[in-house]
């Protein structure tokens, strides 16, 4: 197998005779009308490199900068692969959380819509006998995260994808990391070598042992932009304030920017759930994503953000990564992302697909390394987010009393800090129904679960 | 009498000892079912399996036996199978109907089928009368009718055996019952009598056999091509989709475990020793026949002792509480298997319901093909609850994969789809408002259903009764229940208390249950006369104590709930009053109450009185009291 540093590089295109189309792509008529229908004109610059390789048979390693329409590049090529030869079981394709896996099969099912596409989502927290039924009945598409398809294939009797043809991990680098890796590797063994292998990512890894574990055959690699960097219609700023006076600032921001929407992203699961409540009791829209709830609350969460009815959404780093909300327009980090790799998936879930955005960091004292380091990544310098200190003085009281209310409320319904309660653990010890673990596990219990995820990164 | 409480305790005893499976002689397998009443002089007495003097030993070296099997023969039935494999391609019904994708199943259909949109026509069925068949709107062609049973004659042998010995009228009435049953339609028999019931069970058990033998000879077919497949180092072939999510494929609702000992002794009529094996049959015939020692009142009571259809309903075990799993395999029929491992469940509605409350999940109903309710009449009698429970726990997805190998499911069971070609065969005495609308609501089968239609001629009372039918008015069935009362309690009751005559030596017979509780709540609270009451609930005290009373005049009124008299069948003396809360639903009882006041010296007809309380909503009573075309007249007249 060749190493992943042997893989060709696709050669930049020479000067642009005409602007590629999603026709002179090749693509058949059935994916070009649901892309019209989509509202989809010109591919993207990731679709117009992917596509030709990637109909030629070739894997690919693709990295594009976020919202950049990383999903249809390789949605595309695999609709079009299945409708020359329609199979159950054509295509898997496994991404590190729930809702990312969620929203990837909804794209298939629309880009395949005219095709009449079949497609499940396996994932945890949901009823594992209903997706047994959903499984037998051979869709052409899986879309899966990686712990609830590993017990199908171990433990759903005639269940197997020795007949698959494709495989792709979007988040690759996410999934081949250490957390993930153990199960990728089991999941890798039940599936055939004779295959065509995609791994997608906004940012990817170049170590090589961990490209050799997706044991890719002479793979091309695609990449757009080579430094992983934000795109250029993102205003990037940062706040700084002494850590106590974290709350107030969030909230001044919050009002000053009430008519956005926005998502904030939090270190860990209780400060979601706090500040979520700290703004709901101060008027603002907000509502709450994290790994604690249930699986149909997040979902209900996503979707009453996405359909506009509510403007805040307080996240962990499970909607850091691939969830594609066109309308958000402010990303908030009210704790600053600890690797700059976060950092850039979090801030890429606004300015997507050649819209602005707008993203604030709020730095504390103790963060200056880290956004210098960010900067370092990213290329760009974060510009002063400017605030005045009266107003902010005038809002102190308020959001004082608000948040101690919130830890109250929070006390009273039990929830407790983020990956120290009792539930965390069940749900760990448990095994079998939470095994695809969410992005927040980690990053949520920062001091206790270093020893678990020593190595990461 | 009939529900003896010491009997049924010992019987259970005996269960847990297994004291009579060590007895003698009681490993006789017989056919006694189509023991033919004498009286009716219909058919000859034939007994079926030969009994010989050895059975007891061959029971009890069978295993060794079904090991020990001559290999050349096991070719020979594989060979069978692929003659019939090849034939089942052409037009057998079960292919049509259960196959990958049956053509009655469509979107349309199953539409059709949820509004309740049915297109219907009667029509004559041969042997079984005259018929109303409804096909789901818009399915009026399929051709899902025209296709025909494929038995193998080896499987039809016994039946064809004990055919020949048998009158040309019943062989014809089970040729047709097959024919119909073999369209894998709903099938709704509104008329069954003592006399047909054995030779349609026979029939029935036939058809579930056919359908279970059918169902395993393709997975087993399938688990050899797998595993040549395998052996052969090739992919294994797609095309193995063949079974549902659990193996119990035929389910047998039955009221008491008399009845049970009857279905499986005719099931076992068709599997005759020569090539199967009865495992637990000493079992099963200590569960569910008497204890032995035990004397049945009835079997052995002089005729006309008792009605006949109280005995063939209450001879042998009453316990209405028992579940059993039948595995069916090539060579041998295992009574007592695990449910999940059974392809036909034999169980009282109770039974089962106690099963699913407490497996917490009804996974061995998910894929029930043919379901069989029999004496519909008597379980209506006992908890009509629990037979909507079972209904409503059929064909729903598993909880639970039960090791089910998921690439082998049928794909209309994955999609949920089971309900729509599920068989429900339904066998009555007669009809009920519960009856008709569990045919109504609960059936869903898109082939289409077959209702047996009936007309009644107007029942036989002793002369000379002057029989007053009361109508009162009621506008729907949910309040008719208030309405009916009031009117009993505002205008018929007054009057009865009015007249000297009437007020004393009267019985007030009142079918529903919850009706009588009402009236007996009334009488006690609200009326001053002396009463009796007789209930299901009645100690044998109590009810000795009652008839004296009522017979010596001490009480003036006696209440009787129907499943009373239904249960015990007493006879009930000193009446000169009859007054029906409604009619009843056994015609018969109508005809036993006139005849009552007979009992007595020197009573004229002119000095008994009957009235009987009805609405529109009673028609199906009323028909088979008064005749079809009487209730009709009655109806109509209005109030």
């Amino acid at each position: 197998m060749p190493s992943p540093e042997e893989a060709s590089t696709s050669t930049p295109p020479g000067p642009p005779s005409a602007p590629p189309t999603f026709k002179s792509l090749g693509l058949i008529d059935p994916l070009l009308e649901a892309l019209e229908q989509m509202g989809f004109k010109t591919p993207t610059e990731i679709q117009a490199e992917v596509l030709p390789q990637a109909l030629q048979g070739r894997d690919i390693i693709g990295v594009a900068s976020t919202g950049s329409g990383k999903t249809a590049a390789f949605a595309l090529p695999i609709l079009q692969k299945l409708w020359e030869d329609p199979k159950g079981l054509f295509a898997c394709v496994i991404a590190p959380t729930r809702e990312l896996a969620f929203q990837i099969s909804q794209q298939f099912e629309s880009l395949g819509s005219t095709m009449g596409v079949r497609c499940v989502t396996i994932i945890g927290g949901v009823d594992l006998q209903a997706q047994k039924v959903a499984l037998a009945k051979k869709p052409h598409i899986i879309v899966a995260t990686p712990g609830r398809l590993l017990e199908h294939l171990e433990e759903t009797k005639g269940f197997s994808l020795r007949n698959l043809k494709f495989l792709v991990l979007d988040e690759a680098d996410r999934l081949l990391d250490m957390d993930f890796g153990p199960k990728l590797d089991k999941i890798l063994k039940l599936i055939p070598k004779e295959r065509s292998t995609y791994l997608f990512s906004a940012t990817m890894t170049t170590k090589v042992a961990k490209l050799q574990r997706a044991s890719l055959s002479n793979p091309v690699r695609v990449e757009v932009n080579s430094k992983y960097s934000t795109v250029s219609t993102l205003l990037q700023y940062y706040l700084l304030m002494p850590l106590p006076q974290k709350d107030v600032h969030l909230i001044h921001l919050a009002n000053s920017l009430a008519q956005n929407s926005m998502i904030v992203f939090t270190r860990t699961v209780h400060d979601a759930q706090r500040l979520s409540i700290m703004l709901r009791s101060l008027g603002f829209p907000a509502i709450p994503l994290h790994g604690q709830l249930s699986q149909s609350a997040r979902l209900g969460s996503l979707g009453k953000f996405k359909s506009g009815g509510r403007k805040v959404l307080v996240a962990t780093d499970v909607a850091s990564r691939g969830l594609d909300i066109p309308s958000v327009d402010v990303v908030i980090n009210y704790d600053i992302p600890v690797h700059s790799k976060d950092y850039i998936h979090r801030v890429g879930r606004t300015a997507r697909a050649g819209r602005s955005g707008k993203s604030i960091t709020l730095v504390t004292q103790y963060d200056v390394e880290l956004v210098l380091r960010i900067e370092a990544v990213t290329g760009k310098k974060m510009e002063l987010w400017p605030v005045d200190k009266e107003e902010i003085a005038l809002l102190r009281e308020r959001v004082d009393e608000a948040g101690r209310l919130a830890i109250q409320e929070m006390k009273e319904q039990g929830i407790k800090g983020g990956g120290h309660s009792r539930k965390r653990k069940r749900e760990e010890g448990g095994g079998h129904d939470d095994q695809d673990r969410d992005d927040d596990m980690v990053e949520a219990g920062m001091p206790k679960m270093k020893k678990k995820s020593k190595g990461r990164r | 009498m009939a529900i003896d409480d010491s009997s049924s305790t010992t019987t259970r005893l005996l269960t847990l000892l297994n004291v009579s499976a060590t007895k003698a002689g009681k490993r006789k397998r017989t056919y006694e079912d189509s023991k033919p009443v004498e009286k009716l002089n219909k058919r000859r007495a034939v007994q079926f399996a030969a009994v010989d003097g050895n059975t007891e030993q061959a029971a009890s070296t069978a295993e060794a036996e079904v090991v020990g099997e001559p290999e050349p023969k096991k070719v020979a039935e594989v060979e069978e199978d692929e003659e019939e494999l090849g034939a089942q391609t052409t037009a057998d019904s079960y292919e049509t109907h259960f196959g990958l994708s049956p053509d009655a199943l469509t979107e349309r259909s199953r539409e059709a089928v949820d509004q309740r949109a049915w297109s219907t026509r009667r029509d004559k069925l041969g042997k079984l009368g005259s018929v109303v068949v409804s096909v789901p709107e818009g399915a009026e062609n399929s051709g899902a009718s025209t296709s025909k049973h494929k038995i193998s004659d080896k499987m039809k042998e016994p039946l064809v055996a004990r055919q020949a010995k048998l009158p040309r009228e019943v062989v014809e009435l089970q040729n047709d019952f097959l024919d119909t049953l073999s369209s894998y339609r709903d099938v709704y028999v509104t008329r069954t009598t003592p006399d047909t019931q054995p030779s349609m069970r026979e029939v029935l058990t036939l058809h579930a056999l056919n359908h279970i033998t059918k169902k395993r000879r393709r997975i087993l077919k399938n688990n050899e091509r797998i595993s040549h497949a395998v052996k052969a180092g090739n992919p294994p072939p797609e095309d193995v989709q063949d079974q549902g999510f659990t193996r119990p494929s035929v389910l047998i609702l039955l009221p008491f475990r008399s009845f049970a000992l009857r279905w499986i002794s005719a099931l076992t009529a068709h599997t005759p020793r020569s090539h199967y094996q009865i495992e637990n049959h000493a079992r099963f015939q200590s569960e569910y026949d008497l204890p032995a020692g035990a004397i049945d009142k009835l079997a052995n009571a002089e005729p006309g002792a008792y009605p006949r259809d109280h005995v063939e309903m209450f001879k042998g075990n009453v316990d209405d509480s028992f579940r059993l799993g039948v595995k069916i395999t090539k060579k041998s029929v295992k009574l007592f298997a695990d449910f999940y491992n059974c392809d036909l469940i034999v169980a009282s509605p109770l039974g089962l319901r106690m099963s699913v409350e407490k497996d917490k999940n009804a996974d061995f109903l998910s894929s029930i093909e043919v379901a069989i309710v029999d004496q519909m009449d008597a379980l209506t009698m006992q908890n009509w609850e629990h037979v909507q429970f079972v209904f409503n726990h059929l064909n729903q997805m598993p909880k639970e994969s039960h090791d089910v190998d998921f690439s082998r499911i049928k794909p209309w069971y994955l999609d949920g789809h089971a309900a729509y070609l599920r068989q429900t065969i339904l066998l009555s005495a007669y009809e009920t408002p519960e009856t008709r609308a569990l045919f109504n609501q609960s059936l869903k089968n898109v082939s289409g259903r077959i209702r047996t239609e009936r007309r009644w001629t107007p029942i036989e009372v002793p002369e000379g009764i002057d029989q007053n039918f009361v109508q009162f008015d009621s506008n729907s069935p949910k309040d008719e229940p208030d309405k009916r009362f009031q009117y009993f309690t505002t205008q018929m009751l007054p009057a009865i208390l009015k007249s000297a005559v009437q007020s004393a030596n009267t019985v007030i017979f009142i079918p529903s249950s919850l009706d009588f509780i009402r009236v007996h709540n009334h009488f006690r609270k609200n009326v001053g006369a002396s009463f009796a009451v007789l209930s299901e609930y009645s100690s044998n005290q109590d009810i000795s104590r009652a008839r004296q009373a009522f017979f010596t005049g001490k009480k003036a009124f006696l209440l009787i709930s129907e499943r009373f008299h239904f249960f015990r069948r007493y006879k009930i003396r000193g009446i000169r009053n009859l007054v029906f809360y409604a009619p009843p639903d056994h015609p018969q009882f109508y005809t036993e109450f006139l005849s009552y006041p007979f009992l007595d010296e020197g009573v004229d007809a002119s000095d008994v009185t009957c009235r009987v309380l009805y609405s529109k909503y009673d028609w199906l009573r009323l028909e088979r009291i008064a005749g079809t075309e009487g209730a009709s007249e009655l109806i109509k007249r209005g109030v």
